[in-house]
């Protein structure tokens, strides 16, 4: 049992701090106890900084003049200002409006609680196993069925939306990422030892929630709707809610199994991670770690292989270390049986919460691979452009650019907008010589085309094997390898993009590619921001230029940096994980794994004008868990962030707990509101 | 100069020391009588053995019972509609964070803070335009007793009753440069934000949390400030010569009252309040005649300067805290104060028959007999405790005569032997050879009525000086007795004895069994038993089931319980019971160096000593006035002085609690989410 030894041991070498190896064995199938998936030969940026260096010293004589690439080296221009960007959602119309960020930093801490700045409170909105569908048994911990976690509030909520019906009310919409079942099962001893129906149980519990929530009096709380009507209340599972596949891929020999010949309906979705709203007030949705939910990949024909071990999916044995082994409980998960299921998971899913009885939907356009999530703005010409990462070491970034065009009222047509258009990958270039990686790092960079409706722009790939096989079709066209890039969201305010680049603490280490001045450091544990601008503000267009406004880490450390801010007067901040903005524009930073070892935490700075880079902590959570989704609605009065796997340290268990959080008993992930005492704008 | 300084071996900071208590700590103990410590009695007992008796090593007989605390029989008890029971909550760790911090399970909410309206048409706080006029309305500065009083039948709305300590006008004025350079106005601002507030409260929902009711008719709603309300003086020293004054003739009618400390609720819903640290608000003791300036000495206030140090200069506004003018206006203060807060119009009284020291507080409980017993604490160095036993009867049903029952009765002090070899207390905290720190104790008689027991002092005098009182009949001096309250469970009767920097150092007295540890910085908890049950008598044994610290600290002690389990915990201040008796202690000035909180431990049976925190309060601020509801749904505790930290000012503040701006001090509920009992 090689395997189960080794969950209970800190992983080497893993994200490098303090995510538990629990956290890495449920979450992402211990993804980085593995080799990084992509072995593909192209170039990362400094070799693409390298061959220009050569290049440089064929054409040019010496001397320390300016460096001259292949692309356009120039500085980060700035963005056209906020006025040019359509601010296409969000309510921003509220009476209070947010500003400065005057809130005094928590202090890093270790206390199993949720701490908030003074003049502010917290509550929690909804945790786990909460009723959420009308009639949904009260939580009975030794007695969990699946029927009943199918009507209850899911584990591990991730992602965060709130979109709003009026002033006071909402609907939230929450991704359930994953389940630990040690965390989960009183007297759990293995994942083996699971019933059929506790597998069942924890199936149920992945998936994501519609909750409608109302406004607690005239403040900045809100709490679920306690009535027996509930219409928009909904559980997404990934046990069995069929989901609709779109696009190109949809249909294809590739997305065929034996219980969907057609290969149009999925059940389930899986490891949702992170997501975003649209403008026509749907969800978004990432599919992310899915290749671990998988067994049987030894057994799938040899041609095959590659494919599955390019996202993960172990082809050497039977069973991926730790595996939970749902073939148990759906046959479908073997793959064995059934080779084809893998690749109806790893899309980003759109759910609209409006419309219960609508299958959410699974877009091919917008291409196959890790999702960690989706955002999307509106572009001046109109097409809508979603920006998505990869969540894996040395994946690369993605946008997509809607064939169609949105019509503000026309919420129908803008329905269909993800399911055509076309998909490119990033390629980045930094703008120093190699041996002169030093903040501040900036360069330039281009989308590369990928894939424009059903036609490919990849040489030996049809457009149905780029969608599905993403991964692959990046690695042939030379996309950049990135540290890790996860939540990928554009500002409505200046129409910048922000990416959290986690960690990536492989970067450099053995045979591993090499630091570029995007990816800076070696064994990068803390990771850094990234923030793109699109050349001449056009999200539609093919050239950017980059920098990375904070370099995370212990302020106190030579190799971090913060926008160029007075490093002593700013919160010490380690693997970013979700980025969210304020109406003013302020970038809001969630992380995942604090390397720092102190509780992980939700972080806000202002990212243009003089203070960019004065970030300050705003909360922390509990021992052990994760600071996702963090969400601020449209009138700046509420911050909503999930905190995911309280209390998920190696040797903890239900019965064991490390945190006892929320309840005092024993851990359940949750959904926090912040908000201030005095109704004002969060964080000013 | 030295007020800048951090005080050695203390973890309440030297702004505290300066506006709280005068820079008491900084002063000699102002007990300088002779009279036997604990240590000598028991030297003299051993003496006498050794006279008496052969050698060996038999059980040592001094002139008191020496037999172990023996259990009382249970007192009536508040009646509990959800009794709380085994303390289940996890314990929060000692953290030195800027915010107050509860176990996972509860939440609490600020109810009230300093400046928040009050009476009807008070405006809201303006820190650059504060008055008398607009302090008189608002809540007070640096709440610390507090009592919540449920109106009969009805268990949706109470009335918060608080006391206001003290004020520091360095986190209450911006721009603040020195006392001197305070405005008049400013010092009757800060005058009006000593004493205390009544305030109707209602309950939200269904749930444990409390809030200020907010409609326009609140009959109830009233502030008692030093500045300007009417107490009436009761009880045998009344109109004497010594409460005279040019302004008040007759000697009955007293303005204000003045660092109003701990308290407790009476059986007939009233509060009483104890008026501690008074003296260093006077200034002109230099002034007084020569014959008298022991009697000011005797309560702390300087003789040999006109104004002691971090004088606030109160005579600027009212001309009485000039004692050079006014010499009796000083023994109008240091007594317990009596607030019926269901009659607004009625004015609060001073009982002069409970003695005149610096009062912690006062709590009663009833006698068997059906007299009432006030249990209290001279809370400073090396002074002593006090019972008090009403002269008529507790009347179930007749709540105008129970009114009467503090204004005459019995004063005593307790003198306390105990029962090892001065030998074996080495000043270390070592238990001695019988595992406990533990002893008998009899209650001196000081005064019955009008009739005094102490040679040379009459009745009068006894109540007025009480301290000379105790020095004459050789009361034992104690580690700053602050909170004392019986447990209405069990009768066994708890005191807080905070530390005392000073004991056993230098020329000051020894260690004795009761106060064991030399230089005591943290202080130990202190359990009385009367004999037989019967809190009208006068003798008790004791022990000390808590003696405070870090529990890995060999001198800490917690009643025996395993102390790899316990939490720290670091001077002691205010206690609490729930209705199933375990004892709630809050602290001030934690020299641990921690913020200060809040810890519950049961206090009988295997898991006595089972010392859990149960909340921390932010940096500078310490933990006042715990009261738990009768329905065991709620804990108040009062924020005093969050951000009193040196170089902290209303400008630059230590700490922004509650409000993110600038430190508040504020009164807190917490509740557990699920409504389950508080600790459970």
């Amino acid at each position: 049992m090689p395997d189960i030894r080794r969950r209970l041991l800190p992983l080497l070498g893993h994200s490098g701090g303090s995510r538990d190896a629990m956290t890495c064995l449920y979450r992402c199938g211990n993804a980085c106890d593995h080799p990084a998936p992509n072995e593909s030969a192209n170039q990362y940026l400094g070799d693409v900084v390298s061959s220009a260096l050569s290049r440089r010293g064929l054409l040019a004589a010496g001397g320390a003049g300016a460096l001259v690439l292949g692309l356009s080296s120039s500085p980060a221009v700035a963005a056209a200002p906020a006025s040019a960007a359509p601010l296409a959602h969000g309510n921003h119309g509220g009476g209070v409006k947010a500003g400065p960020l005057t809130f005094k930093a928590i202090p890093p801490n270790q206390l199993d609680t949720l701490i908030v700045p003074n003049g502010y409170d917290s509550s929690v909105v909804i945790r786990w196993g909460d009723p959420v569908v009308p009639g949904a048994p009260a939580f009975d911990l030794a007695h969990q069925t699946a029927k009943a976690q199918s009507k209850q509030f899911g584990y591990n909520n991730d992602f965060v939306g709130v979109i709003p019906i009026d002033d006071d009310r909402a609907l939230l919409v929450v991704n359930h990422e994953y389940t630990n079942e040690e965390l989960m099962f009183p007297g759990f001893t293995s994942l083996d030892a699971l019933s059929v129906e506790q597998l069942k149980v924890a199936i149920a519990a992945h998936g994501l929630s519609v909750v409608e929530i109302e406004r607690v009096g005239h403040t900045g709380q809100w709490q679920p709707v306690r009535s027996k009507r509930l219409r928009y209340n909904r559980r997404i599972t990934a046990l069995e809610t069929p989901f609709r596949l779109t696009g190109p891929a949809a249909g294809t020999p590739a997305l065929r199994t034996a219980a969907d010949p057609k290969g149009y309906t999925v059940i389930g979705t899986l490891n949702n991670c992170a997501g975003g709203v649209t403008p026509w007030g749907t969800v978004l949705s990432g599919e992310e770690n899915f290749n671990q939910y998988f067994v049987g990949g030894d057994a799938v024909p040899e041609a095959d292989k590659a494919k599955l071990n390019r996202y993960g999916i172990t082809t050497t044995a039977r069973y991926p270390s730790g595996s939970r082994k749902w073939d148990r409980a759906q046959e479908r998960f073997d793959l064995a049986k059934h080779p084809n299921e893998a690749n109806r998971f790893g899309w980003i899913v759109e759910v609209d919460p409006f419309n219960p009885d609508a299958p959410p939907r699974k877009h091919t356009a917008m291409g196959r691979f890790k999702h960690e999530g989706a955002n999307v703005i509106v572009a001046r010409s109109g097409h809508v452009v979603a920006y998505m990462g990869d969540d894996e070491r040395f994946d690369y970034l993605y946008k997509f650019v809607s064939a169609g065009k949105y019509k503000k009222n026309d919420r129908r047509h803008n329905l269909t907008l993800l399911e055509s258009g076309t998909l490119y990958v990033a390629k980045v270039t930094g703008d120093s010589p190699a041996g002169e990686i030093t903040a501040p790092f900036d360069g330039t960079g281009t989308w590369i085309k990928l894939v424009s409706g059903n036609t490919s722009y990849v040489p030996g790939m049809t457009a149905a094997e780029v969608l599905t096989f993403t991964r692959l079709a990046g690695d042939k066209v030379g996309a950049t390898k990135m540290d890790r890039p996860e939540d990928v969201q554009p500002s409505l305010k200046t129409g910048k993009i922000y990416a959290a680049m986690t960690n990536n603490t492989n970067r450099g280490v053995g045979s591993n590619p090499g630091v570029d001045e995007a990816n800076p450091r070696v064994a990068n544990k803390h990771g850094h921001i990234f923030e793109l601008v699109e050349s001449g503000n056009d999200h539609t267009g093919t050239s950017f230029t980059w920098s990375l406004p904070i370099v995370c880490g212990d302020p106190a450390a030579a190799d971090t940096y913060f926008g160029g801010y007075d490093k002593t007067k700013v919160s010490p901040i380690s693997c970013p994980d979700n980025v969210a903005f304020d109406s003013a524009g302020n970038l809001w930073i969630s992380t995942d794994g604090n390397a720092l070892g102190t509780n992980d935490g939700l972080f806000a700075t202002p990212i243009e004008g003089a203070e960019r880079g004065a970030l300050k902590q705003f909360l922390t959570v509990p021992r052990g868990a994760e600071t996702c989704g963090p969400f601020i609605t449209g009138d700046d009065r509420s911050v909503f962030v999930a905190v995911q796997h309280p209390g998920e340290i190696s040797g903890a268990t239900v019965d064991k707990p490390a945190s006892t959080w929320p309840d005092g008993d024993y851990a359940k992930p949750g959904v926090v509101v912040t908000w201030r005492l005095d109704g004002g704008p969060v964080g000013s | 100069m030295r007020e800048l300084l951090p005080l050695l071996g203390h973890g309440r900071d030297a702004k505290t020391c300066l506006y709280r208590c005068g820079n008491a700590c900084d002063h000699p103990a102002p007990n300088q009588s002779d009279n036997a410590y604990l240590g000598d009695i028991i030297d003299a007992a051993v003496s006498r053995r050794g006279l008496l008796a052969a050698g060996g090593v038999g059980a040592l007989v001094l002139g008191v019972d020496v037999s172990p605390a023996t259990a009382a029989p249970a007192a009536p008890a508040a009646a509990a509609p959800t009794p709380g029971g085994a303390l289940t909550f996890k314990p929060i760790p000692p953290n030195e964070l800027d915010t107050f911090i509860v176990p996972n399970g509860y939440d609490h909410a600020v109810v009230i803070r300093w400046g928040d309206p009050i009476v009807a048409g008070a405006p809201g706080l303006d820190v650059h335009h504060q008055t008398g006029e607009t302090q008189s309305k608002q809540f007070g500065f640096n709440n610390d007793f507090l009592g919540v009083l449920p109106f009969p039948g009805r268990d949706d709305r109470a009335l918060l009753v608080s006391n206001h300590e003290y004020t520091n006008e360095e986190l209450m004025f911006p721009g603040f440069t020195t006392q001197e350079a305070l405005t008049v106005d400013q010092v009757r601002a800060a005058m009006a934000a000593h004493g205390m507030s009544v305030v109707e409260l209602e309950r939200v929902g269904d749930t444990g949390q409390w809030r200020p009711v907010r409609s326009k008719r609140r009959p109830y709603n009233k502030r008692i400030t030093m500045l300007a309300t009417e107490f009436r003086a009761d009880g045998p020293a009344a109109g004497s010569p010594l409460l005279r004054t040019a302004a008040d003739p007759a000697g009955t009618t007293i303005i204000g009252t003045l660092n109003n400390c701990a308290g407790g609720v009476t059986p007939w819903g009233t509060v009483l309040s104890g008026e501690e640290n008074f003296n260093q608000y006077f200034v002109g003791g230099d002034a007084v005649p020569a014959a008298d300036k022991p009697y000011l000495n005797r309560y702390g206030i300087l003789t040999t300067a006109r104004y002691p140090s971090g004088s606030r200069r109160w005579e600027r506004a009212q001309e009485r805290f000039d004692l050079a003018k006014h010499p009796h206006e000083a023994n109008r203060f240091g007594w317990i104060v009596e607030v019926d807060p269901f009659d607004p119009g009625a004015k609060p009284r001073k009982h002069t028959a409970m003695g005149r020291f610096k009062h912690e507080g006062a709590n009663v409980i009833v006698a068997k007999s059906g007299h009432v017993v006030a249990y209290m604490g001279d809370d400073e160095r090396f002074e002593y405790l006090y019972k008090f036993v009403s002269a008529g009867k507790y009347r179930k049903n007749d709540r105008r005569h129970n009114l009467t029952l503090l204004e005459s009765g019995t004063l005593y002090v307790a003198q306390l032997s105990g029962d090892s070899p001065a030998a074996e207390i080495d000043g270390t905290g070592k238990l001695p050879s019988d595992g406990a720190f533990d002893g008998t104790g009899r209650w001196i008689k000081l005064v019955s009525g009008t009739t005094s027991y102490v040679p040379g002092m009459t009745a009068i005098e006894v109540l007025t000086f009480a301290r000379l009182a105790g020095d004459a009949v050789k009361a034992t001096k104690m580690d700053r007795p602050e909170d004392v309250q019986p447990s209405l469970k069990t009768g066994k009767i708890y005191a807080a004895l905070t530390n005392n920097t000073n004991r056993g150092v230098g020329t000051y007295p020894g260690v004795d069994e009761a106060n064991p540890r030399v230089a005591n910085k943290h202080g130990q908890i202190f359990e009385i038993t009367e004999d037989g049950g019967d809190h009208t008598g006068t003798t008790f044994t004791w022990s000390l089931p808590i003696v405070c610290g870090d529990p890995a600290d060999p001198s800490t002690y917690f009643a025996g319980f395993d102390k790899t389990k316990v939490s720290p915990i670091s001077c002691p201040d205010n206690v609490a019971f729930d209705s199933t008796g375990n004892l709630w202690i809050a602290t001030d000035g934690n020299a641990l160096g921690s913020n200060d909180g809040l810890f519950a431990t049961p206090i009988e049976g295997p898991s006595r000593g089972h010392l859990k925190q149960f909340l921390t309060v932010p940096p500078g601020a310490e933990t006042c006035g715990p009261f738990i509801t009768g329905d065991d749904r709620s804990v108040f505790v009062a924020v005093q002085h969050p951000g009193e930290v040196t170089g902290g000012t209303i400008d630059n503040p230590a700490s922004t609690w509650p409000d993110g701006d600038f430190a508040k001090p504020a009164v807190v509920v917490t509740w557990h989410l699920d409504n389950r009992a508080i600790g459970s």
